[in-house]
């Protein structure tokens, strides 16, 4: 049922849309999986909802990939997931193997997205069948999960992504409130009344702050040519990337399985491990293959594993997911277990086209470099406001709405400066996609308990979840004493956004 | 990035007051449930403990180690990224006035030239094509009513 949709010719054109548009947006850097995703979705509300989420879910892993093009050629990382890929990536190019680099990373991407999507095909059912036993105190207390994992495991300050999520929890209650209709923080405004959508502020977070941030400096950058023949491999580039791939696409699928942690910790993690198993890890960083093999792995592969709980319970596992299931809401489809039964043509249409996509981004990606190096040649004083007004067109096409864009706008300059001090967006934007829910599933449970607390963590299941939340929360201290103690060092979360 | 990290923190404080202040006047119970001003308020106070913990980290903090999200811009970047807002700025204000086609044309080329692009061979017919396609992809194609405008008196 899957494939017959999949291959069906209009999805068939959207996949490959998808792959391209992904990398395109995964290569220029000021725009990201995040706002790219974000400014696609008024694009597709004359879709169906299937067809919108192949476009969607190919942009996401094609954006994977077309951040290595950057690194490799460029020592630029396209994405955060990509950073990793430029100390042996670029190193291999400098040495004149930009081409294998770019090969085995193409060749890893599409063997760790296939694992991941047969494992979101297998994984996905059984969750969401358990998670029909679900009710309101067990998907408040998973969203406080995905919200205090993507808040607190970020590198850097946990107390500033805390600040973020709240404040976007503040945002999402804004309008009529969900239980009784009764206007909340509208001062009189009928466009309040409506609520703040996700989608302005999502773009000029994502979009228009990181414009402003490219903006600072004029850069050129240098980039190293590199032809189709030289794409070739060699025998002993297969024989030392097969386990790195293999280790990198584990880690990338678990990893992204977790709510919080996306491609980039994926990949960080993966290299981490590659260069601690190596006979060699002092040549890391001078142009080994492994070093590029399974951090691209890794970040294909983690986003099937985020979309297993973006599918079966309806929690995204990073902040692009995060968006993706905004998407979702406004088609009216709600993901969680229910899903599976009452939409099962998107589900299985959506995990057969990501097969599809992957295949596709594989000979996209190894014959189409020299297409995508020559969109990078483009001068980002001419990228910048193509960007800006590209966001301005996709925000307006929501509701057609001045105010949107007002919110747009406020979000960048704000976004701009969150930025620069070091306050991630991530939390901020999926807060404000799970509000609502999160409010409606903490009033019910409190009205079946009369007011009881305690009802999140006496029933099982979201006993279990609750404890796992304040683990999260807990984790700087347990780092700093338990896994000082266990393993003499901490463990270091990378800095640096989840996408 | 002490001060500035301060500031912001101080923003973060006042918002969380805020947030209490207004979430007050709304009901907190309900018939002895929780009613529409109960997350809010609490909220309000976590916002406004952690708001007051991050003003407290930045007054402590050194002005010269650098944050995460590196230094800010010299003059010159100021000013790049200021041409960039305030255009902008002053094209959501002639939005609906002007039209968007209009005012996509007049936005990348006036960003493109502040940001020192001089030739125009591309100021002329990038801007002049960006707002074909994306008028002919959202609004004839999508059917997106984009400001017309203008357009309209021109008819």
């Amino acid at each position: 049922m899957g494939f017959s949709i999949a291959f069906s010719p209009i999805n068939m054109v959207y996949v490959t849309l998808g792959v391209i548009m992904g990398t395109l947006i995964g290569a220029l850097p000021g725009i990201g999986p995040v706002s790219g995703v974000a400014i696609l979705i008024p694009l597709s509300f004359g879709m169906n909802p299937t067809t919108a989420m192949i476009l969607m879910s190919g942009v996401y892993y094609g954006c994977m990939y077309g951040g290595t093009i950057t690194s490799v050629l460029m020592n630029v990382p396209g994405e955060s997931s990509s950073i990793m890929t430029c100390l042996d990536g670029h190193a291999m190019a400098l040495k004149g193997r930009a081409g294998p680099a770019l090969s085995i990373a193409a060749i890893g991407s599409f063997v760790a997205g296939t694992f991941s999507v047969v494992m979101l095909m297998l994984m996905a059912p059984p969750i969401a069948e358990a998670a029909l036993q679900f009710g309101p105190p067990e998907y408040f207390a998973l969203m406080m999960l995905g919200l205090t994992a993507i808040a607190g495991l970020t590198g850097g300050s946990k107390l500033k992504g805390y600040a973020m999520g709240f404040i976007g929890l503040s945002l999402s209650v804004v309008g009529l409130d969900v239980i009784t209709a009764k206007p909340r923080f509208t001062f009189g405004s009928l466009d309040l009344m409506d609520g703040i959508n996700f989608l302005p502020i999502a773009v000029g977070l994502f979009g228009i702050a990181e414009v402003g941030v490219m903006l600072e400096r004029s850069t050129s950058y240098q980039i190293i040519k590199t032809s189709l023949r030289e794409m070739i491999l060699s025998r002993k580039d297969i024989k030392d990337s097969v386990w790195p791939i293999i280790r990198g696409t584990v880690i990338g699928f678990l990893t992204g399985v977790l709510p919080g942690a996306g491609a980039t910790i994926a990949s960080f993690f993966s290299y981490a491990v590659e260069k601690r198993v190596s006979k060699t890890p002092e040549k890391f960083g001078t142009g080994m293959i492994e070093g590029v093999a399974s951090p691209e792995s890794a970040n294909n592969a983690s986003t099937g594993g985020a979309m297993v709980p973006l599918l079966t319970l309806g929690i995204p596992g990073s902040g692009t997911t995060a968006v993706m299931l905004g998407a979702l809401t406004l088609f009216n489809l709600q993901p969680g277990p229910l899903l599976f039964t009452k939409n099962p043509d998107f589900v299985w249409g959506l995990i057969a086209s990501m097969y599809i996509g992957n295949f596709m981004l594989l000979v996209l990606n190894i014959a189409f470099v020299p297409a995508f190096v020559a969109v990078l040649r483009v001068p980002y004083e001419i990228l910048a406001p193509l960007i800006v007004i590209f966001c301005v067109v996709g925000v307006y096409s929501l509701d057609f709405s001045m105010f949107d864009l007002w919110l747009m706008f406020g979000a960048g300059v704000i976004g701009y400066f969150m930025k620069k001090l070091s306050y991630p967006p991530a939390p901020l934007v999926l807060a404000l996609v799970l509000g609502d829910s999160m409010e409606t599933n903490l009033r019910r449970s409190l009205k079946m308990s009369q007011g009881d607390i305690s009802i999140f963590f006496t029933r099982p299941i979201s006993g279990v979840i609750m404890v796992a939340v304040i683990i999260v929360l807990l984790w700087p201290l347990l780092n700093r004493y338990l896994f000082r103690r266990l393993l003499g060092k901490e463990m270091e979360v990378p800095e640096g956004e989840i996408i | 990035m002490g001060k500035a990290d301060t500031v912001f923190a101080l923003g973060i404080v006042a918002s969380g007051v805020f947030l209490l202040e207004e979430s007050l006047k709304i009901e907190y119970y309900i018939e002895g449930v929780p009613g529409p001003g109960f997350l809010p308020f609490w909220l309000s106070l976590v916002i406004t403990g952690i708001g007051i913990a991050l003003v407290l980290r930045g007054v402590r903090s050194r002005p010269l180690v650098p944050e995460d999200g590196g230094q800010w811009p010299d003059g010159f970047g100021w000013r790049r990224i200021a041409a960039a807002l305030v255009s902008l700025l002053v094209a959501l204000l002639l939005m609906e006035s002007l039209g968007f086609f209009v005012v996509c044309i007049v936005y990348v080329a006036t960003v493109a030239f502040s940001l020192g692009v001089r030739s125009w061979r591309i100021l002329v017919p990038v801007p002049l094509l960006s707002a074909i396609v994306l008028y002919g992809v959202f609004s004839v194609w999508l059917k997106v009513p984009l400001p017309r405008g203008i357009l309209d008196i021109l008819g």
